[in-house]
């Protein structure tokens, strides 16, 4: 069924591609405040030589720049994103005081909110409130993404991978419920 | 460690973890049948791969001579019933008598630990770990000069109305430091400006300036003006051709791959995350963050097993100064 949260987060999954066809990892998300999006963002980490530019935070320094809203705003925002957050995002996410998280695929290997760490609700981190965070919204198209680039070699890594004999997987497992 | 450090390594869950044991079967054994019973053994009882850390042999020493005896296998690889009709089968029966004896479950990685466990059965001891953490004297006093640069940065920021942390990024192999900065959350009215974002970002930057000026994307090479104002650096040190000579092995310098930071305080969650992103080599902090800190207080980012980069930190280093001279943060 088409909701609210599926409009919002094909704008995000266009910020995915939009990253792909620029060679960096496919993620990319977008701020809602009150059914308006204040601002999106998509990984950049190749082109800034800097291993923390994820989508997240981009749009966050994007929204903070832009002299419209001050930090506060994050506690009345929903954030749609394309991948899990990773830790790093996670935590950054509780410090803002974000409203509520919507995501597509997990991310297995650095994911904050529910695949690695509990980031978003372990009740030992005092000094921010916990958030709530659901996946699974466009989360086969996400996926794809991710192994279309992972196929593709990376030029950036220290020493490039020669992928050539890697195929596409396109069959899903089910989500983990 | 033997070394009087003005640190202290921030053991990973493994790495502090106290003896926890299992179950196996041993039976003292002749020394003349011992070649024969672990040929037995070898061959035809349950291989149990979590115990390559364990010695297969014991050996007891007395007055006058010794006694040997020799591990089988773990008691939940096999009941005591199949196991003895196992020794019978191969008439092992009048020489074998298995009973239960607890040896350690983990390999051991620490000497402490090593020292502590083998009491209980003796274990295999690779000391790589001790190797990584030796210090030479002009080391440890480099180490205390670059912890002061960054309790100056802490003032700093304290005297401009900012959260007193400090922080330093340096190449360790050439003993410079590439990128100063420190928290500007309440200047940019960023929550997320913490010094260690700062410090990465602006390596980055200049990552990137180097990147576009061997591949000749901008011909005249300006100094590079970064978002953090406070923070400078050596053209000198941070020119391409030198970097491209230190690493003529790698392709290309990667991130924060191989230095150092220095901080005075524990990075947060966030920041211990960014850390592992960037692939930084080595961490020391001075004050522990007990409320939201990724190195050792809340969290062990550096050596989580799922976490695709691990790197060592140490905490403690000149804590008593920054304790005094931040006290009111």
């Amino acid at each position: 069924m088409e909701t609210i949260h599926h409009k919002y987060m094909r704008e995000a999954l266009n910020l995915a591609q939009e990253a792909y066809d620029n060679y960096e990892v496919p993620v990319g998300c977008v701020f809602v405040l009150d059914d308006k999006i204040i601002g999106n963002g998509r990984n950049r980490t190749n082109e800034t030589h800097n291993g923390t530019r994820h989508a997240e935070l981009e749009a966050i320094d994007i929204i903070l720049s832009s002299g419209e809203y001050t930090s506060e705003v994050f506690q009345r925002c929903v954030l749609y994103v394309t991948v899990e957050p990773c830790v790093m995002c996670a935590y950054a996410l509780r410090q803002l005081r974000i409203k509520h998280v919507y995501y597509g695929c997990a991310n297995e290997r650095f994911g904050g909110t529910g695949s690695v760490f509990d980031i978003h609700r372990d009740p030992k981190l005092t000094l921010h409130p916990a958030y709530s965070c659901e996946g699974g919204y466009y989360r086969e198209e996400s996926i794809l993404l991710l192994r279309k680039f992972y196929v593709r070699e990376n030029e950036n890594a220290p020493i490039p991978k020669r992928k050539h004999n890697r195929v596409l997987k396109t069959e899903i497992v089910p989500m983990k419920k | 460690m033997d070394q009087n450090l003005p640190f202290k390594y921030v053991l990973s869950d493994e790495e502090s973890r106290s003896l926890e044991t299992v179950d196996v079967y041993v039976s003292d054994v002749e020394p003349k049948e011992t070649e024969r019973i672990i040929k037995f053994i070898e061959k035809y009882c349950p291989r149990n791969e979590i115990l390559d850390h364990v010695k297969r042999i014991k050996k007891t020493s007395y007055d006058k001579g010794f006694k040997l005896t020799v591990l089988i296998c773990l008691v939940e690889s096999i009941t005591i019933t199949e196991l003895i009709t196992l020794i019978n089968n191969y008439n092992f029966g009048s020489i074998l008598k298995p009973r239960i004896q607890q040896v350690c479950k983990y390999p051991a990685i620490t000497r402490d630990q090593f020292d502590e466990w083998r009491n209980l059965w003796p274990i295999n001891f690779h000391e790589d770990f001790k190797k990584e953490l030796n210090f030479t004297l002009k080391e440890i006093e480099n180490i205390k000069q670059y912890m002061e640069k960054a309790i100056q940065l802490s003032i700093q920021a304290k005297l401009q109305g900012e959260i007193p942390v400090g922080c330093i990024i340096i190449d360790p192999k050439k003993n410079v430091i590439l990128s100063e900065s420190f928290d500007t959350r309440n200047s940019t009215k960023n929550p997320l400006n913490h010094a260690i974002l700062n410090c990465i970002n602006n390596i980055a930057s200049l990552e990137k300036l180097n990147y576009m000026k061997k591949s000749n994307k901008i011909k005249n090479f300006q100094k590079s003006k970064v978002d953090n104002a406070v923070i400078y650096f050596n053209e000198e040190d941070f020119s391409s051709q030198q970097r491209d000579k230190d690493n003529s092995n790698s392709k290309l310098v990667y991130l924060c791959k191989g230095y150092d930071i220095f901080i005075t305080h524990e990075p947060c969650i966030m920041c211990s995350m960014a850390l592992v992103h960037s692939r930084i080599g080595k961490v020391f902090y001075g004050c522990s963050n007990t409320v939201s800190g990724g190195l050792g207080s809340c969290y062990k980012i550096h050596t989580h097993n799922s976490l695709n980069h691990h790197f060592k930190s140490f905490k403690g280093l000149l804590q008593h100064k920054i304790d005094t001279l931040l006290i009111d943060c």
